[in-house]
């Protein structure tokens, strides 16, 4: 089933992102310098708990996950729960995630797709 | 010519943007750099550490593109395997041309799309030298359909 979600990633200096995610995986790809590791960063700096100048609009939780501490990062994320992500393996997958919705922009290839 | 690996050990991967941020010196910014820097990212190295972006504004060179960081870090380090999947395909135009300048390795899994662009490359995998993106995409589909799943 297909659950269409709108986010708004935006700072104050007029830098703004409006994305329309509507399966659950969805892949971001494209030229270099076309804004996607901007969007992940900001994402990222959006996930302190102190003001840092930028908002995230969505009817469920943003949050980056980075190449090393994504568990202790999921551990963290409140919302609805899916359980044993196929994307993730070791006990991380079998966590009961609080994990409605996932940003993960990075550069990396999949070989093995 | 360019030495591509499609597979690398995880030790042998570096990323492109942390490797960058932590490795550069003044000695990378030279002409290709400044070239890269206009080219992919719209931008112009003011100084050592200054980009001025017309979207973003002033940034640091650390906010540079990593498709960008990987094209200078290509032409500057040859002590690493340059991993050119921070690469889109806006990058093949000057990673060809580098090619056919100079010898470097880069670590390809993905097929970037050449189009009709002409290129020095060496395939580690099999020993094929390519010169065109028919060339290197039929290594490509060879290297994937050698895949057990």
């Amino acid at each position: 089933m297909e659950t269409q979600h709108d986010i708004l990633v935006q700072n104050k200096r007029d830098i703004q992102f409006k994305i329309t995610i509507n399966r659950k995986f969805t892949l971001i790809r494209g030229d270099s310098a076309t804004g996607k590791s901007t969007l992940f960063q900001m994402v990222s700096d959006a996930g302190t708990s102190v003001q840092v100048g930028i908002h995230i609009a969505c009817d469920v939780p943003v949050v980056a996950l980075h190449e090393t501490g994504y568990k202790y990062e999921l551990s963290n994320v409140k919302g609805r729960t899916h359980r044993n992500s196929p994307f993730l393996n070791g006990s991380a997958g079998r966590q009961r995630f609080s994990l409605s919705l996932l940003i993960v922009l990075q550069h990396f290839a999949f070989p093995n797709s | 010519m360019v030495k591509v690996y499609f597979e690398l050990n995880d030790k042998d991967i570096i990323s492109t943007s942390k490797y960058f941020n932590n490795s550069y010196t003044e000695a990378w910014l030279d002409d290709w750099a400044k070239r890269v820097i206009r080219e992919i990212d719209s931008s112009e190295l003011v100084s050592e550490g200054l980009v001025q972006s017309p979207v973003l504004g002033p940034i640091t060179l650390r906010e540079i593109s990593s498709g960008a960081k990987a094209l200078i870090t290509m032409n500057a380090d040859d002590t690493v395997i340059s991993n050119a999947n921070s690469c889109g395909d806006n990058c093949a135009a000057l990673l060809a041309e580098l090619s056919r300048k100079k010898d470097f390795e880069i670590y390809l899994a993905y097929p970037m799309n050449f189009g009709s662009l002409e290129f020095d490359m060496y395939i580690v995998r099999d020993g094929a030298i390519c010169h065109n993106a028919r060339e290197f995409e039929k290594e490509y589909l060879l290297w994937r359909h050698s895949m057990t799943f």
